[in-house]
């Protein structure tokens, strides 16, 4: 059974790209923890499987008969957008106030 | 007379509806026994452990008293002035703090939501409303529902066992668990994404239904794992989880994934038996199926008295004129652990992407250089542990070249997890069965840290009889049918097919009836003795 390991660098670019601020302690723990986890993963790769089987996204069916129809496409306004708004740590004339977003010139 | 805190919730609702007691009346009850047995409630603050932590339940994050007063005052004004009132009228509960209550705060138990109070409420919590029950806290839980023992909250002192204090409530659910167990309140509403109503309800002696996905509105609840998630009562007695259910359940325009399925009457329903029901049992629910060291399949057998318990119960269902199918196999149980560990944290780390530090919940109070800075500063102080461990799990093994090889080989293994279901449960098919009985949990209620320091499989094994419910859609609910011989409740489980909750509540209820003299229901949990 071939097993991948999650590497330091490997590891780095992850909370990179998950946003993440990580002390160096827990950096060590969760990528240990990780490594511990995926040998549970793993298991799932001596799972017998049919090639017919299909996947599936949830368990239970969804027979026509039953599925909600889809919503028209109508804009409905909320009623509480002053509440969304209180709830931003900073906010200014109806805005969400953010620092900086820095901008890169692409090619 | 029962004191009123131990009283059903049906039976509640019967005495305010008679104007024999007041829901304000009730509410205080309920509110002085929260003082009595809770204790201080978990905060952000650093946690030092006092002695008095000991010897309390903790269940509660935040008690809404005023806004529970008003709803209690306002039933009691319709009811004395003859106007309609909803099936709960002034019938307080409590719920698990990731269900979204418009102005209250909510938490899920997470620093990344300091602070935050909701624009709007959960279906479920409107619907609630609309039944005119009364809204008096919100309770602990798990970081984000990750976890199977309330330990990873970020809200500290953690909830206790009001059976053994130093036991785990199980969990994710084990605040509104410990909550009911210790009759603060006679219902409270959890969520189940891989067992966490049903292990809470088996280690705190009550019960626990969680319902076929779909049934329940998901809409204004945070997610973990949004095709798993499922929203539940968690009760003392069968009659209250269907009163409760016949209340919450149904389609919901803001949830494209409930069902235009008719909503039974469960609590009528509870009255028509189980003669003729085909209730089977699998092996493989009576053992722990793992894969050793070498990579072969190896089984561990369930706690002893827990075995003993299921057999026990096939034999009053026996007697009450159910028929017994014994050896139906459901032989894909076994891949329920790693097909979870894939598919719920792919799931959980989507969902845990919302949280900035920018739009609500907690932001750094350190100088930021642009938002980027701002995101990793807010998402690294706000997320615990085992929030951070799933997100990059999840980020791990949703990357594109994994795609194949994890997530859609966990999604086939879901597809054999409920072919099983779909077999045994088929009409035309070999066992024909109507429900499955098994235990819950394969042990009793863990002593706090066994969770990650222990390495007995039944502890690490602990969702293995409930995840696969998750995974298949069907419904479960726990029941309790004893002690064991060290004083710790146990539950089994009855599971169904697909909008079969009436058929399990039935089943639960006649084992319930059937045993309502039995010396162990006169035993109380510690807390309450």
């Amino acid at each position: 059974m071939e097993s991948e390991t999650i590497s330091v660098e490997m590891f780095n670019e992850f909370v990179q790209v998950a946003e993440l601020e990580l002390t160096p302690e827990e950096s060590k723990s969760i990528r240990e923890k990780m490594n511990e986890q995926l040998r549970v993963i793993h298991e799932l790769e001596s799972i017998p499987l049919d090639e017919q089987l299909a996947p599936v996204i949830h368990g239970n069916p969804y027979p026509r008969d039953i599925q909600a129809p889809l919503r028209e496409d109508i804009w409905k306004p909320f009623e509480n957008t002053q509440g969304i708004i209180d709830q931003a740590p900073r906010s200014q004339d109806g805005y969400i106030v953010s620092p900086d977003v820095p901008h890169q010139k692409l090619g | 007379m029962t004191e009123l805190i131990e009283l059903s919730a049906v039976e509640q609702a019967a005495l305010i509806r008679e104007k024999k007691i007041s829901s304000v009346e009730l509410l205080e009850a309920t509110l002085a026994q929260v003082e009595k047995v809770d204790g201080r409630s978990g905060s952000l603050e650093p946690y030092v452990e006092q002695p008095e932590d000991l010897e309390k339940v903790h269940a509660f994050l935040l008690i809404v008293r005023d806004h529970a007063m008003a709803k209690a005052k306002e039933v009691d004004r319709k009811i004395a002035a003859g106007e309609p009132v909803g099936a709960l009228a002034g019938v307080p509960y409590s719920a698990k703090d990731v269900y979204c209550t418009k102005g209250i705060r909510t938490t899920a138990a997470s620093r990344i939501l300091e602070g935050w109070k909701p624009p709007y409420s959960s279906t479920v919590i409107e619907k609630m409303d609309q039944a005119d029950a009364v809204l008096f806290g919100k309770v602990n839980l798990d970081e984000f529902t990750f976890g199977g023992t309330t330990e990873t909250t970020a809200f500290k002192p953690t909830v206790r066992n009001p059976w053994a204090l130093d036991r785990v409530p199980g969990g994710s659910s084990g605040g509104s668990a410990a909550a009911v167990s210790a009759c603060e309140g006679a219902i409270s509403l959890g969520t189940d994404t891989g067992g966490s109503i049903r292990e809470p309800a088996a280690f705190t002696g009550i019960v626990g239904l969680k319902p076929t996905y779909g049934r329940v509105s998901r809409y204004g609840v945070i997610p973990f794992a949004s095709s798993m998630d499922t929203m539940g009562p968690l009760t003392r007695t069968v009659s209250d989880s269907a009163f409760v259910l016949k209340e919450i359940a149904g389609f919901d325009p803001r949830d494209n994934t409930t069902v235009r399925v008719p909503v039974d009457d469960y609590l009528a329903d509870l009255q028509k038996g189980i003669k003729g029901l085909r209730i089977g049992i699998s092996p493989d629910y009576l053992k722990i199926t793992y894969l050793d060291d070498q990579g072969n399949y190896a089984s561990a057998p369930v706690d002893p008295e827990i075995e003993a318990s299921v057999w026990k119960a096939a034999d009053l269902f026996r007697d009450l004129g159910a028929e017994i199918i014994e050896d139906v196999p459901m032989s894909n149980t076994k891949y329920s652990v790693p097909a979870y560990f894939v598919i719920s944290r792919i799931e959980a780390y989507s969902n845990l992407q919302r949280f900035d530090g920018l739009k609500y919940g907690h932001t750094t109070q350190q100088s930021v250089k642009d938002m980027y800075d701002l995101y990793y500063k807010s998402r690294g102080e706000g997320f615990g542990y085992q929030a951070k461990l799933r997100l990059l799990t999840g980020m791990f093994a949703s990357q594109e070249k994994f795609y194949e090889k994890y997530y859609r080989r966990a999604q086939r293994a879901r597809a054999l997890m409920r072919r099983d279901f779909d077999e045994a449960f088929n009409p035309q098919g070999k066992y024909r069965i109507d429900a499955i009985l098994t235990p819950s949990t394969p042990s009793p209620a863990f002593r706090f840290g066994d969770a990650v320091a222990s390495d007995s499989l039944l502890i690490q094994f602990a969702d293995q009889f409930t995840t696969p419910m998750n995974f298949a859609g069907t419904p479960g609910i726990s029941f309790p049918c004893g002690l064991s011989s060290s004083g710790l409740p146990i539950g089994l489980q009855i599971t169904g097919y697909d909008y079969c909750e009436s058929k399990i509540l039935r089943a639960a209820f006649a084992y319930e009836q059937a045993t309502l003299d039995a010396d162990w229901r006169k035993i109380k949990p510690v807390v309450l003795r």
